[in-house]
């Protein structure tokens, strides 16, 4: 508690801290436990399997897909949600 | 710039069977690569926190696993992480070829004499009415995220762990462990006492591990629901609550007697596993379906871990469900194997594997009595609407699946080509289960439906990685 071992990350535009390492998926579904939409309902979706085979919590991570399930927060990355504020910009 | 690495032996997986043929295999004198698609060796089994001050730090299973992980490296292994294997195909003089993708980005291309794949389980997804609302989640997931996370679950609400199997208590007390709170647990089967006590009598080491379950069990404050199942999952945008029904004498829930439980943010549900089979089958190995071994697996002679093609051995979870044990047993005698072969010398002295090989039977023995004790779900005895998905990837309902069904679709394979389901990015790994179930209900055993053919790329990979990989390869011959 004593040292501050919170890093910012930018997510979905919006700067924001975290604990360094922490899985994405604890980091986005405290957020919400949603944030893709499915391809032909437009259903919302989050995280499923949590072992990087569903590919159900897919996000851009500095540009680039990734599974959010697989990623850890690093200082200064950028996520991207596809239903995020901003999305499709 | 693709990289390029020529081994004696290349081993897929860092799980404790991977890690244990990995390290039987530097023992024995071979140039051994071991890659795993997480950012830390261990696999599932082993998962390693990421937070230091996580409750999770000095667990028995995270100590072992990087114990086993250290054992490996002393051993002269390369671990490469965050490495995942999107093809593999023979070679002309009898080896193999990866093609690997690392960190997302970057082309990796292996280069093999002998091959063990040890490419663990997932769990077996079965489709239940709301299953894809945002907020439900596997319950290896819910685990994933309780030790590796915060600890804490991120969604706020009550937190139902829910389906069927022993996996489910210990998830169960891995809430128990991270202090966080759980509201139900909902498990399918009744426990039968007197088998039990008769499987543990046999195994009488996995004694002070069942009892450490029952007490974590009661520890995690869960309200206790034996015979039990999910009917629904209901919310808009998310998850709110959950259904959940007695199951009567026929093995179907009573729907005079369901109770709905409000305020849910996480239901956590699992109904058992099933083997990781891509790599195995895409080299066109022997196959089996056994349900009591998680339905298809690769077939090896349990004595080396060969499979039927030469070269290619299976360790772990993908040769059948087993658990750790048999893992780091079939582990050790796969890449002893594996390492005489790519040696060119005669097998692994016997005074040493036959007992290890006597060991995994035991150790066998106890994954087929616990599989007895909770036989694996080949379906949910629940009634899905037409428009429920069955396909995640693609949205594919069960109606459609249905309307292939009538039209004559008779395997795995002719309801992904009328359908698209199983065409996604998990490449049928999700609805499989879902769609041998529909084909079981109009007659198509499991053995007839067959399983998704893997092909290029066996996972999503993005191009430039994929044409880099195989450039790579086709220069190195």
């Amino acid at each position: 508690m004593s040292e501050d071992r919170t890093i910012g990350v930018i997510l979905d535009g919006v700067p924001s801290r975290c604990a360094e390492g922490l899985p994405l998926t604890s980091l986005l579904a405290a957020r919400a436990p949603g944030w893709r939409a499915s391809p032909r309902a437009g259903a919302p979706r989050g995280m499923f399997c949590g072992m990087g085979l569903c590919f159900e919590c897919m996000v851009e991570v500095d540009g680039r897909p990734a599974r959010a399930c697989l990623e850890t927060a690093r200082e200064g990355m950028k996520i991207r949600t596809a239903t995020g504020p901003g999305a499709g910009s | 710039m693709t990289a390029r690495l020529h081994v004696d032996v290349a081993v897929i997986g860092a799980g404790p069977g991977g890690l244990a043929a990995a390290r039987a295999a530097a023992e024995g004198g071979a140039r051994v690569v071991c890659l795993d698609l997480f950012a830390a060796a261990g696999g599932q089994y082993h998962m390693q926190p990421t937070q230091p001050e996580s409750r999770f730090a000095q667990t028995p299973q995270v100590l072992s696993g990087r114990d086993a992980a250290r054992a490996a490296r002393s051993a002269g292994v390369e671990i490469l992480t965050r490495t995942e294997v999107f093809w593999v195909a023979g070679t002309e003089d009898g080896g193999y070829c990866l093609s690997a993708c690392q960190a997302g980005a970057e082309a990796l291309s292996i280069r093999a004499t002998t091959l063990v794949v040890a490419s663990g389980a997932m769990e077996r997804p079965l489709p239940f009415p709301g299953w894809t609302l945002p907020g439900v989640i596997g319950a290896g997931a819910a685990q994933r995220l309780l030790k590796t996370g915060t600890g804490a679950l991120p969604v706020p609400g009550k937190a139902v762990l829910a389906g069927s199997g022993p996996f489910l208590m210990a998830v169960a007390q891995t809430f128990a462990k991270a202090g966080q709170p759980l509201a139900h647990f909902v498990e399918y089967r009744r426990p039968n006492p007197r088998a039990t006590a008769r499987l543990l009598a046999r195994h009488l080491r996995k004694l002070a591990e069942a009892f450490g379950l029952l007490r974590d069990l009661r520890r995690s404050g869960a309200e206790r629901h034996f015979g039990h199942i999910v009917t629904r999952a209901l919310g808009k945008d998310r998850l709110e609550a959950v259904e959940i029904a007695p199951i009567d004498a026929s093995g179907r829930p009573d729907p005079a007697r369901v109770q709905r439980i409000e305020g849910v943010g996480t239901l956590a549900i699992g109904y058992g596993f099933q083997p990781v089979t891509d790599v195995t089958a895409a080299l066109g190995a022997d196959h089996g379906f056994d349900p009591a071994l998680g339905g298809w697996h690769c077939i090896v002679d349990p004595a080396t871990g060969a499979s039927s093609r030469p070269g290619l051995y299976a360790a772990g979870e993908v040769s059948g469900i087993g658990g750790a044990s048999p893992a780091r047993l079939s582990g050790r005698i796969a890449g002893s194997h594996a390492a005489a072969a790519a040696l060119g010398r005669a097998a692994p002295d016997a005074a040493i594997v036959a007992p290890l090989a006597a060991e995994l039977a035991a150790a066998r023995g106890f994954a087929r009595g616990l599989a007895a004790l909770y036989p694996p779900l080949p379906d949910l005895p629940l009634d899905l609407a037409p428009d429920e998905v069955l396909c995640r990837c693609e949205d594919v309902t069960l109606a459609e699946v249905r309307a292939a069904v009538a039209d004559g679709a008779r395997e795995t394979f002719a309801v992904k080509m009328w359908t698209r389901a199983g065409m996604g990015p998990c490449q049928g790994r999700i609805c499989g289960a879902a769609i041998a179930a529909e084909l079981r209900r109009a007659g198509t055993r499991p053995e007839a439906a067959g399983f998704n053919r893997p092909h290029l790329p066996l996972r999503p990979t993005p191009l430039p990685v994929v044409r880099a990989a195989l450039a790579a390869e086709r220069g190195s011959t």
